[in-house]
């Protein structure tokens, strides 16, 4: 087995990242301050009613599912050109996170469909199209799950990271097509009574989902750099018990 | 199930899903750490 690519993490212990404790504290303030703006202050909205609150996590959960296909497709470029291990490791973070977030998106968007659109699924474009996300994202990691080479995973791994974000401007086009999902959302779209329950929810999501990847992507740094220590150990004379 | 139960099952969802992987990465960061720590005494000794 080969290591992908030069400027490994395994190559030197990863850095205690000091900066993860700060960003996890302000961004629990950031949900927190959202939460009471969007779930509890909000006014009920005239045909929803309070079934709109519903939209300060979905809409956000979205926005964070196409930000971390986005940090997937440049990290898996970045890869293919420079391959250094670390973009490799910062690509799967960001598709690891990506996943957790379009799960959300369609689980809440079902949550809200079926008091709204009296279903809970419908072969709409814009949920098929967030499905074929979230199956893109599924088998990026069942890749990485099992292709053992780090070197083949790496590079396979970030042709899919690249087919993922390929779907990105196809499933936001996807509500000019037919589709009973609305237009997109944003804070100038939506009435001002709504608009700060959104904004806060937005940048809450983001930090969270900058923390996240930050926090997956040392823990992958961390094992690595494990595994380079007792490859070298193993390597050392006397060392083939490891 | 009234409008209040849709919108408590999905922040329910949204927070027990995001608090889950949370507690998930910070586990493997913890496993991975004391793999470091281990990996290093056995390449001192």
């Amino acid at each position: 087995m080969s290591r992908p690519g030069k400027g490994g993490a395994g190559a030197a212990r990863p850095p205690a990242a000091r900066w993860l404790g700060p960003l996890a504290v302000v961004s629990l303030a950031a949900v927190v301050a959202a939460q009471v703006v969007g779930f509890a202050v909000s006014p009920p909205e005239r045909d929803m009613g309070h079934l709109q609150k519903i939209l300060y996590v979905h809409v956000p959960a979205a926005w964070c599912a196409f930000l971390a296909a986005f940090v997937l497709f440049i990290c898996s470029v970045l890869y293919l050109v420079r391959r250094q291990e670390r973009y490799d490791l910062l690509a799967a973070s960001a598709a690891e996170v990506g996943t957790v977030f379009t799960a959300l998106t369609l689980a809440l968007g079902s949550i809200w469909a079926r008091p709204t659109w009296g279903v809970w699924w419908t072969w709409d474009p814009r949920l098929t199209t967030t499905a074929i996300l979230m199956l893109i994202y599924a088998g990026y990691l069942a890749l990485r799950a099992f292709t053992e080479d780090p070197e083949r995973r790496a590079r396979w791994s970030a042709a899919v990271g690249i087919l993922a974000f390929l779907d990105v401007p196809i499933v936001y086009l996807s509500v000019r097509w037919r589709s009973i999902h609305q237009v997109q959302s944003s804070p100038d779209t939506v009435d001002s009574a709504y608009a700060l329950g959104l904004e806060l929810n937005a940048l809450a999501f983001v930090l969270l989902m900058v923390y996240l990847t930050a926090q997956r992507y040392h823990a992958a740094r961390l094992e690595r750099a494990a595994e380079a220590l007792r490859e070298e150990a193993a390597l050392a004379p006397g060392g083939a018990r490891v | 199930m009234s409008e209040w139960g849709f919108v408590i099952a999905a922040y329910a969802l949204t927070w027990g899903g995001i608090t889950g992987y949370l507690l998930y990465v910070r586990a493997r960061t913890a496993r991975a750490r004391r793999e470091l720590e281990a990996a290093a005494q056995e390449t001192e000794s």
